[in-house]
């Protein structure tokens, strides 16, 4: 009677009213699914604006409409003229062909989309830190290229904000877009110019892409406020918030392992030592442990909708681990310190102990074992 | 034990786990859709017979899109029990929002009173009784018989879904396959 029912019941497995689905359906779903966690998103447009395009459209029009004497002409002019701007794109601050670069940039922004300006700002911040990084021993050129890079970031803001008020649903696309080019642009000015060139503007530069990492959850969270107001909620700002949340998050807990294996590393040296460990420290790694407590938060604040909340502890975590990292910093120097003391230490004792040995004999070394 | 055009899916543990990694280290969207493929079905079945059928599909995307975001942000090791919690805590959710009502009304189907049950029982066919049937049982029993012979999960499989033991699941099966005769034997 048993076996009956459940062989019933396995006869039942391709039954709608069971539960089950068809291929059809099945098949849309996961489209839809793999939709919303961006697989369909990572097409490329090719902008039609492309440079090296429109020269070669315009050669191939010169061939067919003009005289051949013409064409020449407009050949030099053509590549003369482009000679003229790759050395331009290599000049750096001070060089004379400068300022055509920064015209060139300035007629590219004049012919872009307001999408398009968003991320061109973002291109322009880059060049001026990738002078800035080349002008590494002139100070005052390095300043002038941070300054060019804070104003293209600033603009870059402005740009978004009122591309905002525009079109809310594509200013919250470009926001996420631009959320990439931003974490590059951060890591660049953090790492690389930092390190080598430490002064106000740097600083002042961070700050800047700070704001403007800001601006950038303002504008996708307030485009998703009005759409939810409007009642009709689509996939773009969604995907948006994820995209930008998952970034954001991965980097704190990147930022969290990272810690973790430098304190590992620092206890390691002391329990090598069979020294006891700084007590500091088991305070340092729970603070760093703890971290993942906010970034769970905000995770689940994300899926039930709380958008804002869960950027802004994500942003509180950022806060909190660069204190963290400080006295991070703070016990691997002390860790050094006594390092270098332990090396002076060994060179002192090896120097004793060579007079030493030149006073003693081998004789009068009696091991314990051979008594 | 395959139906046509209704393949059952298997995937070693040891392959779940290397695509959860895949998922939580690159993001790769192609190794969670072929999670996807495998649990897809078992947990729209699992929700189907918890919730209401208008947000039956919803839900489940919901589950494999809150699964998607939890396993790129943290290391999970058990696929089975991700998607299925998440489904539990959606369900949960949902009743939490809604009341008890649309479930009573829904689950029960048209059917108002027990009386009613037995005396519509007899005109219908084998597989709506069997569904009948098995509606009736407690919600422990009904999971594990359709996990089971619904899905054709194993017992280790069924296990980590439940988050119980396998010998937990085991004696859990056996009793439900009790109640199932049981019930069967008195609706006819």
């Amino acid at each position: 009677m048993s076996r009956e029912i459940l062989r019933q019941l396995k006869e039942q497995r391709a039954n709608t009213d069971f539960g089950a689905v068809s291929l059809v359906d099945r098949e849309s779903q996961k489209q839809r699914v793999m939709r919303a966690i961006g697989v369909s998103q990572e097409t490329t447009k090719v902008s039609p604006l492309d440079p090296v395009w429109r020269t070669v459209e315009q050669i191939r029009i010169a061939f067919v409409s003009l005289p051949a004497a013409t064409v020449t002409a407009m050949l030099v002019l053509v590549f003369g003229g482009s000679v003229g701007m790759v050395g331009a794109a290599n000049s750096l601050p001070g060089d004379t062909l400068y300022s055509v670069k920064v015209a060139t940039e300035k007629a590219r922004l004049r012919i872009a989309s307001q999408e398009r300006k968003v991320l061109l700002r973002t291109e322009f911040a880059q060049n001026r830190l990738e002078e800035a990084a080349k002008l590494a021993e002139n100070p005052d050129r390095v300043a002038q290229a941070m300054a060019g890079y804070e104003i293209q970031v600033k603009e870059a803001k402005r740009e978004l904000e009122s591309f905002k008020q525009a079109e809310p649903e594509a200013a919250a696309r470009v926001a996420a877009e631009f959320d990439t080019k931003l974490d590059e642009l951060s890591t660049l000015v953090n790492g690389q110019v930092q390190k080598e060139n430490p002064s106000k503007a740097v600083d002042q530069a961070i700050e800047s892409t700070k704001d403007v990492s800001k601006t950038v959850v303002e504008v996708i969270v307030d485009a998703k406020d009005k759409e939810v107001e409007s009642g009709v909620e689509g996939q773009v700002i969604n995907d948006s918030i994820r995209e930008t949340y998952r970034r954001r998050s991965n980097a704190s807990f990147s930022r969290q392992n990272v810690n973790l294996q430098r304190i590992a590393i620092i206890e390691a040296w002391y329990v090598e030592r069979d020294l006891s460990l700084p007590t500091t420290l088991a305070g340092i790694r729970k603070q760093v442990e703890d971290v993942s407590d906010p970034l769970f938060e905000s995770a689940a604040l994300i899926a039930r909708g709380g958008y804002r909340t869960a950027f802004e502890l994500v942003d509180q975590v950022e806060l909190d681990l660069i204190s963290i990292e400080a006295q991070i910093a703070a016990e691997e120097i002390e860790v050094i310190n006594r390092q270098n003391q332990e090396v002076k230490e060994e060179e002192e004792a090896s120097k004793t102990e060579d007079n030493y040995e030149e006073e003693t004999t081998e004789g009068d070394i009696i091991s314990p074992d051979e008594e | 034990m395959n139906h046509p055009g209704y393949p059952t899916y298997y995937m070693s543990m040891r392959r779940q786990r290397f695509l959860l990694f895949r998922v939580y280290k690159y993001q790769d969207a192609d190794a969670y859709a072929e999670l996807y493929d495998i649990y897809y079905e078992r947990i729209r079945r699992f929700v189907y017979f918890k919730l209401p059928k208008p947000v039956v599909d919803e839900t489940s995307a919901e589950v494999f899109l809150r699964a998607w975001e939890y396993a790129t942000a943290s290391s999970v090791d058990n696929a089975a029990a991700l998607f299925y919690r998440i489904a539990r805590n959606l369900i949960a959710d949902h009743y939490r929002k809604h009341g008890d009502q649309q479930f009573e009304s829904i689950d029960s189907h048209e059917f108002e009173s027990n009386d009613d049950i037995e005396k519509s029982v007899e005109g219908k066919l084998e597989s709506e009784k069997l569904l009948m049937v098995l509606k009736e049982l407690k919600s422990e029993y009904q999971e594990v018989i359709m996990m089971r012979y619904l899905d054709d999960m194993n017992i280790s499989e069924i296990a980590s879904a439940t988050g119980k033991t396998s010998n937990n699941i085991r004696v859990t099966l056996h009793r439900a396959k009790k109640a199932l005769k049981d019930a069967a034997t008195q609706s006819n």
